[in-house]
């Protein structure tokens, strides 16, 4: 399992990736770069199917001081962060949310994730993919499930399944083969510069790629599953770099300087944009990556100051997100969820912060498959843990994939053609927010 | 007086009665629930792990997985839910009766029938007060498979008390499997069906033991016949040709030679050969080119920089730039070991004595603080066998329980301090560590993997005080031939690009070898030879095997999957970003900036398009594509020069027709010279390996 990528191309039992040559014979030839391809495939197409924002909060986002705020509790418990009443009858949330308190009952609140993971790799792998880390697989995350079943269609040029700017450890195709892997941008959208990484073409380089495309037709067919993987990832290139419907959806510049400005002029902001353009544009998974959540020390300051403080820029970006999609009649297309691998301590430490706390977290949703208005769970008058309605990580994970109209009975199957289910055993969705 | 009379007789009878029936049960065979009650379970799907057999159970009821723990699963039936599983007066009305035959709802659905044998055998055994044993039923020492046309038949040996064996037919107790029923199925029965040309091995478990019979419905492609086979002086090649014919399958033939020398190169240097040494392989003489190349190749520094790799890769050291800052020193020195292994003409088995021994080599072992994951890591490395599985139930494909797995584990325990030694010095005695679980008061006895079949006797299996070279003893010489045929399998891997055992750390009888007879060779050549690894690499590269051709067959059919699969043919293989790189630096003759290896194929071709990585190559001074248009002037020589140069080969008459004229245009020739180079870089065949 830890042998050079070289050696496990092929594995004996290795049934589904089986080279099929006739297959691929028709999709070879001079690239068609067809005038409005896109159109053909926008997600608000009815035969498009939903596409997923995974809004990652990275560290462990602290529940008490957002989503599950308790303004009764003692101050060493509720901290020094204030909070407001939301549009959810009984739901408090932060103070520096005031557009997303007035969104919540758009919303559907899952307040009671409980799981023993409390530490980042293991907290993140359980959210991400729907199962605890085992020694013996590393699972594929919901990215790339999603993505699997769109692997290698000849006229799809567009990534299933993208991560801004980089995609977690976790949250990459694990057993599944490298085609459902994300593409990572390794830019920031909020840069005036930002370019997604080697996506633009060097200069001059017409004669080149045409010459390139003589040698390989010269060379025939592929002559192995590797051969038609290489091929079609040179077109997914070619069509990322030069289709210019393509490259304008990493184009921020054509948006209007007044939704930038309304999303916020920040990493979080854009990104938020840049994936309501790329699910527009066919992408099915789009995970925003937001760093820095870990907050040990110093938890107040941490989540309002800072280029930008971070709460306020939730907000914004949130609120805009859902407004943009409102108005762009996308809500039932796209399903936004708003995660992070597990909550903070309720008591405030010494050091101002809070550490991990896997006991309790909030989960928001909203869009596609999911309900309007539904609060599911509850914790106790500390957010200490669930009093009401306990919902695993694997329960989340199979709700997404639900609303999103996965088949949960599917089996994905491993290198050596181990099936192995996409949910895990016992993994039940949340009924109460799924439409 | 008539009343008692008829009391009298009554109860006589019923002694009488009681008294025949209990020497009838003496008389009756022994019996025990892990060879007569367990298996029943396991047939019937109950132990499975989408059933009671999972993790948590189903329903309440938890069976061990696969029924391999018959204690845990006797108390199960017998005593949890207060009892109620099972009725003894009234055997139908058990729960473990009813539930099955579906009487109850049952999640799992109607799993047996009434007129089952196995429903019978249940039956009776509740009846009988289900006993956990009765008699000594002796220990179950081996198990054997046989086929009657269609049919299998399973023959368990029991060792009983004595030291009598006995055969006993358990056909109708054991599960049945195949390893690929494409080929040929099996039945719950032992029925087989055969389905389609190719080799399967069909598997019967029983008892915590499995055996297996591998089915071969050849293809009927032309064959290679005797007189060939015996011809070939490379017994690898005649071990492979033999099975070739068994199957049915036809050798593709070998490579086109210069294919064939790039392939070569590829996999023993990391590079594609140079026009000089391309040049200088076709001036040998043709019977003995492939050898002598292959003999110069393995004894050059290039070689000992693939191995040196591979090694890394088999012990699970990251390599260089893989590594995290935390643990660089530590892995910096475990790589610079490994190296000067592979640089060295050191037997295997020396360099796995001294993992035990030496303290440099050590460091594999001792960079994991848990015994498990040490046990676990020796075991995947130098044998080739997952331990991990067994950590949590009885491992459910392969014969390690959970108790072997923490007894050998115990072996791995630091040593801890014992006695000062009594010379004023501060000097501890070290004793052998103990291996305690959390919450057990005693430690882990430790015991020695049973890898060979044979039971060894228990003192074998004791360490003494010096465990370590008991450890160093056990995987070089105790385990027998595992060591020879992971290393053999994971050299065959490294130049074929696909293991003839895959998983190369998976060896169980439920996985075998592509070619059983081809790892025979080549483990016992590797034994007999001292372990030595580079005569190995010289025996598989220098066979018709390593040669054969990838290219596309003539006429495409099913037989073409299924020589594939059974190496009648290669297959092409990418190039890592790592060994792109290294290839791309060693034909252009400067070095790269070392940037970041794109992860993924998308982002490896975006980079390749667009990074200008390769076109910043073609323009660096000193290039060899510089170097040809300086040196050259005639277009057709150019053409020649860069597609022996990048792609090793001349061009073909269409290639040449193509690119003459791009090549002969005056206007720019060095950047119509350098579009052309980057074209062939970015090409599909310089990406492959064919």
């Amino acid at each position: 399992m830890n042998e050079a990528n070289t050696d496990k191309t092929m594995s004996r039992a290795h049934t589904p990736r089986t080279f099929d040559r006739r297959y691929f014979l028709s999709s070879l030839g001079a690239f068609p770069l067809l005038p409005g391809l896109l159109s053909a495939r926008p997600v608000a197409s009815e035969k498009s199917p939903r596409a997923l924002i995974l809004l990652w909060m990275d560290g462990g986002m602290s529940h008490l001081d957002t989503l599950d705020c308790k303004p009764q509790a003692p101050p060493d418990i509720r901290g020094t962060l204030g909070s407001v009443r939301s549009s959810l009858d009984g739901v408090f949330v932060s103070e520096h949310w005031p557009r997303i308190a007035a969104m919540m009952d758009q919303c559907s609140l899952v307040r009671s994730i409980t799981s023993p993971e409390g530490n980042h790799d293991r907290g993140s792998h359980f959210m991400l993919t729907g199962r605890r880390p085992s020694q013996v697989l590393t699972y594929p995350s919901v990215g790339s499930v999603l993505g699997e079943a769109v692997e290698l269609e000849s006229d799809n040029p567009i990534p299933p399944y993208i991560a801004i700017p980089d995609a977690h450890r976790y949250a990459r195709q694990g057993f599944l083969p490298v085609a459902s892997a994300p593409f990572e941008l390794s830019a920031d959208p909020s840069s005036p510069d930002f370019e997604v990484k080697d996506l633009n073409p060097a200069p001059a380089m017409d004669r080149a790629l045409g010459l390139l495309e003589t040698v390989d037709q010269l060379d025939g067919d592929p002559r192995s599953a590797s051969e038609v993987a290489r091929d079609h990832f040179l077109k997914q290139a070619r069509y990322l770099s030069f289709e210019p419907e393509l490259r304008a959806l990493f184009d921020l510049k054509t948006e209007k300087p007044e939704l930038r400005q309304r999303y916020g002029r920040h990493f979080f902001g854009q990104s938020c944009l840049l994936a309501r353009r790329l699910v527009e544009g066919g992408v099915g998974t789009v995970m925003v990556r937001y760093k820095g959540w870990d907050h040990h020390r110093g938890i107040a300051r941490e989540m309002t100051y800072g280029f930008p403080p971070k709460l306020p820029a939730l907000d914004e970006a949130i609120s805009a997100l859902y407004e943009d999609l409102r108005q762009r009649e996308l809500l039932d297309k796209v399903l936004v969820v708003l995660a992070s691998e597990f909550g903070r301590t309720p008591r405030i430490n010494p050091s101002g912060g809070r550490d991990h706390w896997s006991r309790a977290s909030s989960t928001l949703l909203f869009g596609a498959g999911t309900k309007r208005g539904r609060v599911v769970g509850e914790t106790d008058a500390r957010g200490e843990e669930p009093i009401a309605r306990p919902v695993s990580p694997q329960d989340l994970y199979a709700t997404i994939l639900q609303a999103l109209g996965a088949d949960l009975e599917r089996k994905l199957v491993t290198a050596d053609g181990r099936p192995i289910r996409i949910v895990e055993e016992g993994a039940a969705p949340v009924a109460e927010i799924l439409a | 007086m008539k009343l008692a009379i008829t009391a009298l007789r009554f109860s006589l009878a019923v002694l009488i009665a009681t008294a025949s029936a209990r020497r009838a049960s003496a008389v009756e065979e022994p019996f025990h629930f892990q060879y007569d009650i367990a298996p029943q379970l396991a047939r019937a799907g109950c132990a499975a792990a989408e059933c009671h057999g999972g993790a948590t159970g189903r329903g309440g009821f938890k069976l061990s997985l696969f029924a391999t723990n018959p204690r845990a699963d006797f108390e199960a039936i017998t005593q949890d839910l207060g009892g109620r599983r099972v009725d003894y007066p009234q055997p139908e009305l058990s729960l473990l009766l009813r539930k099955p035959a579906r009487q109850l709802k049952h999640g799992g659905g109607r799993v047996i029938d009434l007129d089952d044998a196995s429903y019978a055998a249940l039956h009776r055994w509740i009846k009988e007060g289900a006993p956990f044993s009765r008699g000594d039923s002796g220990t179950l020492t081996a198990l054997g498979l046989a086929r009657d046309s269609q049919h299998l038949s399973v023959t368990a040996t029991f060792t009983l008390p004595g030291g009598r064996s006995q055969e006993r037919d358990v056909t109708g107790m054991a599960r049945f499997e195949s390893t690929d029923d494409r080929v040929a199925a099996v039945d719950e029965d032992g029925r087989i069906e055969i389905r389609g040309p190719g080799e399967a091995w069909l598997l019967a478990r029983y008892g915590g033991l499995a055996a297996r019979l591998p089915i071969i419905n050849p293809l009927g492609q032309a064959t290679p016949d005797l007189a060939d086979r015996s011809a070939a002086e490379n017994p690898l090649d005649r071990a492979w040709l033999g099975r070739l014919t068994e199957l049915g399958l036809e050798p593709a033939g070998p490579a086109p030679p210069h294919q064939f020398l790039r392939r070569l190169y590829l996999d023993l240097t990391g590079r594609p050969p140079s026009p000089d040494e391309i040049r200088a392989f076709f001036e040998l003489p043709e019977n003995t080119r492939v050898e002598q190349t292959c003999a110069n190749l393995i004894r050059g520094a290039e070689f000992t920089g693939q191995l040196a790799r591979r090694l890394e890769s088999w012990f699970e050291v990251p390599a260089a730039a893989d590594d995290l800052k935390h643990t660089s020193e530590r892995n910096r020195r475990l790589r610079s070991g490994l190296s000067e292994f592979a640089g060295s003409d050191r037997s295997l088995a020396d360099f796995v004595s001294s993992i035990f021994l030496q303290p440099a080599e050590r460091g594999l072992i001792q960079r994991f603080s848990d015994p498990r994951d040490r046990s676990e890591f020796a075991a995947r490395a130098l044998l080739g066998i997952k331990l991990n599985c067994a950590r949590c139930h009885n491992h459910p494909l392969d014969r390690w329980s959970q108790a072997q797995h923490l007894q050998f584990s115990a072996f791995f325990t630091d040593q801890r301090p014992g006695r000062k030694t009594g010379n004023n010095s501060g000097e501890m005695t070290m004793l052998p560590g103990k291996f305690f679980l959390p919450g057990e008061g005693e430690a882990v006895p430790p015991a020695l993997l049973p890898v060979r079949h044979t039971a060894p006797a228990p003192d074998e299996l004791r360490g003494g005080d010096d465990r370590r070279s008991r450890l160093a003893q056990f995987f070089t010489v105790d385990a027998g031939d595992a060591l020879a045929r992971n290393a053999a399998n994971r050299i065959f891997g490294m130049l074929l690009g696909i293991h003839l055992v895959e998983a190369p750390d998976d060896h169980r009888p439920s996985n075998p070898a592509t070619h059983e007879p081809v790892l025979d060779l080549l483990a016992e050549k590797l034994s007999s030879s001292g372990y030595e690894l580079r005569p190995l690499v010289q025996l598989i590269a220098t066979s018709q095997l390593y040669a054969s051709s990838s290219g596309p067959p003539e006429i495409d059919g099913p037989g073409t999957a299924l020589q594939v699969q059974f190496l009648a043919r290669r297959e092409p293989r990418p190039m890592s970003g790592e060994q792109f790189q290294r290839a791309l630096q060693a034909v252009l003759g400067i070095p790269l900036k070392s940037s970041e290896i794109p992860a993924t194929p998308l982002t490896q071709q975006l980079h390749l398009l667009n990074s200008g990585v390769v076109r910043d190559a073609l323009r660096t001074p000193g290039n060899q594509v510089d170097a040809i248009i300086d040196f050259e002037t005639d277009p057709a020589q150019r053409l020649e020069q860069l597609y022996l140069l990048i792609l090793s080969r001349p061009p073909r008459e269409a290639e040449r027709q193509a690119f003459l004229p791009l090549l002969s245009d005056q206007t720019d020739p060095r950047a119509a010279a350098r579009d052309l180079a980057f074209a062939l870089i970015a090409s599909r065949e310089f990406g492959s390996i064919r």
